[in-house]
């Protein structure tokens, strides 16, 4: 059976994640492994369970969506849209991981920077 | 030719020489870029929701304004882009709405004061337009001041090779800079960190883990034999430079300058007008010219 929160992934990404079979490759690659405190695929694997504590993972933020796991994934899977469906379902209830009045000396990051980190806003 | 220019936010305010030496060059091979009227932010992080279309409407709105300003000005059907993220989103809103039949007529529906957009226009990347316009001998053929061997270390980031289909070169084993970089006489190093993504936005939420991706990136670099970086990407540029003054005494105080291509581009040609003075320095400096 299908978890609740691997459906919702599914809708919203169209990724199926019970097509993942756990071999790590993703996380071997990932850039953010050594921040990360669960691994793309372990990440997945709690999706498969139905696991709902994913979401509160500090990994769904630290992924900056570079697709390295996605180009490489044996299974086909888009595992970059897979974090991104997390990020998603946490954004649409309007919580969101960074709050850009709390950052200082804001004036001196490249626009791309804080367009892209305020994600409640664009996505 | 004429091409259509969108800049994206960045390149006209952080990255300003970036857009400078670009313009440059590209005039100087006849190429007259020509700005999107009325462009707007692309919306940076392309979200890949496939269940709304909201997030699209940003960069179609572009590509709109895009296509209005080739049909005024008579351009060829091409966007130029200089910064990998525009050049990704755009690219991904293009795919987007000519695979999503359902998604394309609700972003028609709710762009109605727009005009429609029709497709057919091709979304390039500087890489791409240096390497389809001017071509690895066009290059070599104007190099007035050959860069030496200057030791050059590529930087790609991620969202300019990534995903197959939308990046602009192999993901795993990208050339198009190296080719570029031994036309103009420079001697890009081998080193594994060149295709990887250097933290991105997370600079804004955790600064540290960007310059510890940095003291890595840069570790293996000065290991390669670099002595610069070479990007396309602004904000790998503000990352690689930020982080190596976050991490100088780990780095002993080395510090390798970034460099834009086509500033290096506009060094070999013999335009150093289009260069600010302070890179100027940077690149004459290494080439060990007196400055």
């Amino acid at each position: 059976m299908m978890s609740w929160l691997a459906m919702n992934i599914y809708e919203i990404t169209g990724e199926n994640v019970y097509l993942c079979y756990l071999c790590g490759k993703c996380g071997a690659g990932c850039p953010m492994a050594e921040f990360m405190d669960l691994l793309p695929y372990q990440v997945i694997h709690k999706i498969q369970l139905g696991d709902e504590s994913v979401l509160d993972t500090e990994s769904i933020w630290y992924c900056a969506t570079c697709f390295t796991c996605s180009v490489r994934c044996p299974r086909n899977l888009d595992v970059a849209k897979i974090m991104e469906g997390l990020r998603i379902i946490r954004l649409r209830k309007r919580l969101d991981a960074v709050d850009l009045r709390s950052i200082k000396n804001i004036d001196k990051y490249p626009p791309i920077a804080l367009v892209a980190a305020s994600r409640k806003y664009t996505g | 030719m004429k091409v259509v220019y969108y800049p994206g936010c960045t390149v006209k305010s952080t990255a300003i020489r970036y857009e400078k030496a670009t313009i440059g060059v590209l005039k100087s091979f006849d190429i007259d870029t020509i700005e999107v009227e009325n462009w707007t932010c692309c919306g940076v992080v392309y979200n890949l929701a496939v269940d709304s279309v909201a997030y699209t409407v940003a960069p179609l709105r572009n590509l709109i304004r895009a296509q209005e300003t080739a049909r005024r000005n008579e351009t060829e059907k091409i966007i130029l882009t200089l910064c990998s993220m525009c050049n990704h989103t755009l690219r991904q809103a293009e795919r987007r709405y000519k695979s999503d039949i359902d998604g394309a007529s609700k972003l028609r529906k709710y762009m109605d004061d727009e005009p429609e957009y029709k497709g057919g226009m091709r979304i390039m990347h500087l890489l791409e337009v240096l390497n389809e316009f001017i071509g690895i001998d066009g290059l070599k053929r104007h190099v007035k001041e050959h860069l030496k061997g200057m030791k050059v270390a590529t930087f790609y980031g991620c969202l300019l090779l990534r995903p197959r289909g939308i990046g602009v070169d192999d993901p795993e084993d990208p050339t198009i800079m190296e080719d570029i970089l031994i036309s103009i006489g420079a001697d890009p190093v081998d080193y594994p960190y060149r295709n990887e993504c250097c933290g991105s936005y997370s600079v804004v939420r955790t600064p540290g883990v960007v310059w510890d991706r940095v003291l890595e990136i840069t570790k293996a670099a000065l290991r390669a034999g670099a002595r610069a970086f070479v990007t396309t990407c602004p904000l790998c540029a503000f990352n690689l430079e930020e982080g190596q003054k976050y991490r100088s005494r780990e780095l002993r105080g080395k510090f390798l300058p970034v460099f834009y291509i086509s500033e290096l581009i506009a060094y070999a040609l013999g335009r150093r007008e289009y260069i600010e003075d302070c890179v100027l320095a940077q690149i004459r400096r290494l080439l060990g010219e007196d400055v």
